[in-house]
């Protein structure tokens, strides 16, 4: 049994908690132990809160790492947000010693050293190097024949591709293979690699814009005759589906498409039922999805 | 000197541009490495999905923070960028764009230059340790998935929000969100 | 030292240099004050006339034995100081030089008290080892009348051609079955617009004629030794599995042979048969067989094909020859960047997006389309061709491979491109995106004007990223115009990508061979940037063509006349002088352990019967002073001229006495 400590941010626990548990529920399958996280905060938010101060985002992302430090335990997370925030934070504090100085500085303040001693890994990472898309491909008990996924990388996952471990960003494939050990068959669409308009604080700030943004994505997906969007971060999540439901008031544009975190694909595939995933809790329904697996 | 019918001389003197050479080693500092290097070659902005859709240049602003034109600090379109680091990918001269740009967001927001909406993330952060915290609907679904009310973070442990508190008083942050929560009143 | 030691020491300014942070004229007191020094003075410049006049005249005036300098770094004037010495009556070895500048004065300006002391340090060491030297002749050897130039492009060619005009036998050797190189492949060469193949192959023609040329193709250089004026050079000659000799060139082989590969010449566009010549006008007209491809079958050796010549054995091995020559040039060329590697721009995802050399062979006649410009997808004519300047150039990306220096060529070879569309099919547009347009050589200027006054667009602005629409196969750029400041998204029916130029593969072997360096950019390096080009930091070993840098055919032609004089002038002297810092073996103290004969990197040291005992000797001229076998002797039997033991060990003392 491989333990983590389960950093969950924000949007997954405190609006898709869907997404939270079906984390667990698959991960105990490849004897992956996702264990409460006690005392974790927001990451913070990369670009609503890094915008802000650079040192500060460090030093709080900083602060989550080291309540899992004293613990002993690597963090794994199903955010890319998160991803960024500590995976970075974690990567440039054990490379730079003036910065991990500075940082130390600030969290001396509240009686915490940052060491160096943990890593930070999110799931999908998790699935495709450790566990292998091998093992995945055995536990489907319900193939997703015939079933076209339009897959949604994210931005923070990939970029910037120096500080990443996936190589180039332009035309990745350990996502599709994940989702084609599903059964599924994963479909190309235009602008697939495009950002979601989400991040970098835009959502809050002009909504329409970042809106404007996702609503091409779902169009072209529809355009590439997807039955799902899937996705392995809830804020891009919330994006696409309580999205669609902004870009029906606002532009009249109706998509219908749902949209689901990687995880709860995966559970779905290996025969756990909707509601224990949370899927009857998106804004988009999933009936379209289970009629044609199920 | 100005004599009848004449316009008065300063009508005809555009006034002189300001440079800053110390704007672009403060993006440096600041996270934005090798910015000073950039050529103006446009993959960025070519690259940018915000281009096509609003008035965000990311080469536009590169240029501005190079020279030193100190308005690039009042530009709305700097809080557009998505922080997709496809410019950072692409860049030649490998400057991460999208860090140069969180850093001008920085120097903005010393400024007081910020959005209300990112003071309003930081409010809920101060107050419960998260950017979008928990409501009442959401704990109603969290029970019926067997997962307790709250998740075990800041929620479950309020006692930690007072560390968090912490550092965004010793990094200055929060007397800016209380100045600026003043200013709009 | 039987002699008393009257050495002469000579404190340079060196303008502001050296004066501007230590009292010069304090050291030269400090240096009186030193054992056996006669003589010392300080001087604004001594490396000037008057500077070396006051070395010769101090040397007779106070009848000095020894000369110390302190000045700049050895490498710059010990060759100058040496000779003044000599001038002046005294064995040039018996001079030392203190570097108070590069080791001192550049780098400690702003701790003067300390520079000053290291200075004196420094002087009395010089002093203590200048105290301890012996005179030395130089050794000359003689050089052999041969050269051997590695590489049968237009370098290579060049360069072997002004060699053999020269009364020079040379040996040129190409790795390929033909010569030619890259500019073979070439149509037209910009801003004349020649055709390539027409002003290439009268000097291929000449290379095979010339009495003074031996011309090895489909060969390889297997093994350097030796040194400037004596390098023994191993050539494997790959079996092309066809005597030469017997071989007319009728291709009768190659119309039989039934087994298709795709042709290397074309960069894989076409195909040729197993039994070969890469192209119609290859010199030497010989057929190869490549036998990798090959399958046996038989059928070139039945009396159709080469049945009565009788020209075709498999069983035909490589041959091994030794040449000596004098001196050496390397010719190898380059090869061209990975753009694949660039994933934004699709090259080798899209049928459409091609490389600028695969568009050279599509323009040219003997190419696999007959000169017609097709798109690869449907073989139709396109009517807007994109072309994408710095692909992989100016590019700070190592992971991807790319390049931080600019190819030099494609800027000129994109317009080249673009006149060669419109001309050839009235109403195509070419789009040139560009961050600069670099067209610096002499017409190159007035062939853009050309080329923009013909109808090429040019768009400021470097592309994003490529996409294709799935059915029709176009392409569509991105990038922003950035004189306009507007994105551009343009849908055009094929893409050229002038991609880097980067340094061969094969250089790395013969780099190995002949101890050569690379440059940070990764081509060879020179002796000098500016003022040695051709030259390189190995003796006797010379550098033409893109080997050093990127650079156009002009200038790789002056490159290689200037690395062939370079090279002609030590076999026109006849001889070579080497300096005398080489080890010696005391073969009565030798105990025949053969430590040093492991150790020499050099080859330099030999075992030897001398009168019933196994004793050590060093060829002098292979010897290039290192010091391993002085230091690993565990009898001490070696010693390391103008740098013995009891000469260090002086300076060490000498240091110790600061303490």
């Amino acid at each position: 049994m491989k333990e983590y400590n389960f950093f969950l941010g924000c949007i997954a626990p405190n609006r898709y908690p869907g997404i939270e548990a079906s984390a667990v529920k698959t991960s105990r399958k490849f004897d992956i132990d996702l264990q409460d996280f006690k005392g974790a905060s927001c990451c913070p938010a990369p670009g609503a809160f890094g915008s802000m101060d650079v040192d500060a985002w460090i030093a709080l992302g900083a602060r989550n790492i080291c309540l899992s430090e004293k613990e002993g335990k690597d963090i794994a997370l199903i955010c890319n947000g998160c991803y960024k925030s500590l995976f970075e934070a974690n990567h440039r504090l054990k490379a730079n010693p003036e910065l991990k100085d500075r940082i130390n500085a600030i969290l001396a303040n509240i009686d915490t050293e940052f060491q160096g001693t943990i890593e930070v890994r999110h799931l999908i990472d998790i699935l495709y190097n450790d566990v292998g898309t091998e093992k995945v491909k055995e536990s489907v008990e319900l193939p997703l024949t015939g079933l076209n996924v339009a897959i949604h990388y994210g931005c923070h996952l990939l970029k910037p591709k120096f500080d990443r471990t996936f190589g180039s960003s332009e035309r990745p494939v350990f996502f599709d293979e994940l989702v084609e050990a599903l059964g599924a068959k994963s479909v190309d669409y235009k602008e697939k690699m495009m950002c979601c308009g989400a991040g970098g604080g835009v959502r809050s700030y002009k909504v329409d814009l970042a809106l404007d943004m996702v609503n091409e994505k779902l169009y072209n997906m529809i355009q590439a005759n997807a039955d799902v969007v899937v996705n392995v971060c809830p804020f891009c999540h919330l994006q696409l589906d309580r999205g669609q439901v902004e870009i029906k008031e606002k532009f009249g544009d109706v998509y219908d498409l749902p949209v689901l975190h990687y995880n709860q694909l995966l559970g779905l595939a290996q025969g756990m039922n909707p509601e224990e995933l949370g899927l009857d809790a998106h804004e988009i329904s999933v009936e379209p999805l289970l009629a044609k697996i199920l | 000197m100005t004599s009848e019918g004449m316009r008065d001389p300063k009508h005809y003197q555009l006034g002189k541009t300001q440079f800053d050479p110390d704007l672009i080693k403060e993006v440096e500092a600041r996270g934005g490495k090798n910015a000073q290097m950039c050529y103006q070659c446009g993959t960025c902005t070519a690259g940018c999905p915000m281009t096509q859709r609003s008035g965000l240049r990311v080469r536009t602003i590169m240029r501005k923070a190079n020279l030193g034109m100190r308005e690039v600090l009042d530009d709305p379109d700097l809080w557009l960028c998505t922080t997709c680091y496809t410019c950072s990918d692409r860049c030649p001269r490998r400057i991460i764009a999208t860090d140069a740009i969180i850093a001008l967001r920085n120097i903005a927001t010393r400024e007081h230059k910020v959005p209300m909406s990112m003071i309003k993330i930081m409010g809920a952060i101060s107050k419960t340790g998260h950017g979008v915290p928990n409501s009442e609907g959401n704990m109603k679904k969290r029970v019926l998935l067997g997962l307790p009310e709250n998740p075990p973070t800041t929620h479950t442990y309020p006692e930690y929000i007072k560390d968090i508190n912490k550092i965004l008083e010793v990094t200055g942050l929060l007397k800016i969100r209380e100045e600026m929560e003043a200013e709009s009143q | 030292m039987d002699e008393e030691k009257r050495i002469g020491v000579f404190i340079c300014h060196c303008g502001t240099n050296i004066a501007g942070v230590i009292d010069v004229k304090a050291l030269a007191e400090y240096a009186k004050t030193l054992p056996n020094v006669a003589h010392a003075e300080d001087y604004t410049y001594v490396c000037s006339t008057p500077g070396q006049t006051m070395i010769r005249d101090a040397i007779k005036e106070h009848n000095l034995n020894g000369t110390v300098v302190a000045a700049c770094s050895p490498r710059l004037h010990e060759p100058t100081f040496r000779k003044a010495t000599e001038e002046g009556g005294v064995n040039q070895f018996l001079f030392s030089m203190a570097n108070i500048r590069e080791q001192n004065t550049w780098v400690h300006m702003e701790e003067p008290e300390k520079a000053m002391q290291k200075a004196k340090d420094v002087v009395r060491m010089e002093v203590a080892r200048a105290s301890m030297l012996e005179p030395l002749t130089a050794k000359t050897v003689p050089v052999e009348k041969a050269a051997l130039v590695i590489g049968a492009g237009i370098a290579g060619i060049q360069a072997s051609l002004e060699l053999a005009d020269a009364g020079i036998k040379t040996y040129l050797v190409e790795k390929e079955p033909s010569i030619g190189g890259m500019m073979s492949r070439l149509d037209k060469t910009f801003p004349t617009l020649d055709c390539s193949q027409c002003i290439l192959t009268p000097k291929m023609v000449d290379v095979e004629r010339n009495p003074n040329i031996e011309l090895m193709t489909y060969s390889e250089v297997e093994d350097v030794s030796g040194y400037i004026g004596n390098f023994d050079v191993t050539i494997r000659k790959k079996s092309r599995y066809v005597y030469e000799d017997k071989c007319n060139g009728c291709g009768k082989c190659q119309e039989v042979c039934p087994v298709s590969v795709p042709n290397e010449f074309d960069l894989g566009l076409q195909p040729r048969k197993a039994a070969y010549v890469p192209f119609p006008q290859a010199v030497p007209l010989k057929f190869t067989i490549d036998m990798d491809s090959c399958i046996k079958c038989d059928l070139c050796k039945t009396e159709e094909a080469c049945g009565d010549l009788e020209a075709i054995d498999f069983d035909k091995p490589d041959e091994l020859v030794t040449v000596k020559v004098g001196t050496i040039i390397v010719a190898t060329g380059f090869d061209m960047y990975d753009v694949e590697r660039k994933e934004e721009w699709g090259y080798k995802v899209f049928d459409n997006v091609v490389t600028g050399i695969e568009m050279e062979r599509l323009i040219s006649a003997s190419g696999p389309t007959g000169g017609n410009v097709v798109r690869p997808s449907d073989g139709q004519k396109p009517k807007s061709v994109g072309f994408v300047l710095c692909a992989g150039s100016r590019d700070q990306d190592e992971e991807d491979g790319a390049k931080p220096y600019c190819s030099r060529v494609c800027c000129m070879y994109s317009l080249k491109h673009a006149h060669q569309l419109i001309e050839k099919m009235p109403g195509c547009v070419p789009y040139l995106f560009y961050m600069d347009i670099r067209s610096f050589g002499k017409a190159y200027e007035e062939f853009y004007y050309r080329i923009q006054n013909e109808g090429g667009k040019f768009i400021r602005g470097r592309v994003s990223r490529i996409t294709e629409d799935p059915v029709t196969k176009n392409l569509t750029v991105t990038a922003e115009d950035t004189l306009l400041g507007q994105l551009l998204e343009i849908e055009l029916d094929m893409v050229v990508l002038a991609n880097a130029v980067v340094p061969a593969e094969s250089t790395q072997k013969i780099k190995t061979l002949l101890t050569l360096s690379n440059s940070p950019d990764g081509f060879l390096l020179e002796a000098h940037p500016k003022l040695n080009p051709m030259s390189t930091t190995t003796d006797g070993v010379f550098l033409a063509g893109m080997c050093q840098a990127p650079r156009d055919i002009p200038d790789v032609v002056a490159h290689a006349a200037a690395a062939a004089a370079a090279a002609s002038i030590p076999i026109h002297k006849g001889s070579v002088t080497l300096e005398p810092i080489f080890a010696i073996v005391d073969q009565e103290h030798c105990g025949g352990c053969a430590t040093c004969i492991g150790l020499c990197p050099y080859g330099a040291t030999e075992l030897n019967q001398v009168e019933g005992k196994l004793v050590a000797s060093v060829n002098e001229a292979k010897c290039k002073g290192c010091g391993v076998c002085g230091s690993a002797c565990p009898s001490g039997a070696i010693k390391m001229q103008h740098f013995t033991n009891e000469q260090i060990m002086s300076e060490i003392e000498a240091f110790a006495q600061g303490w």
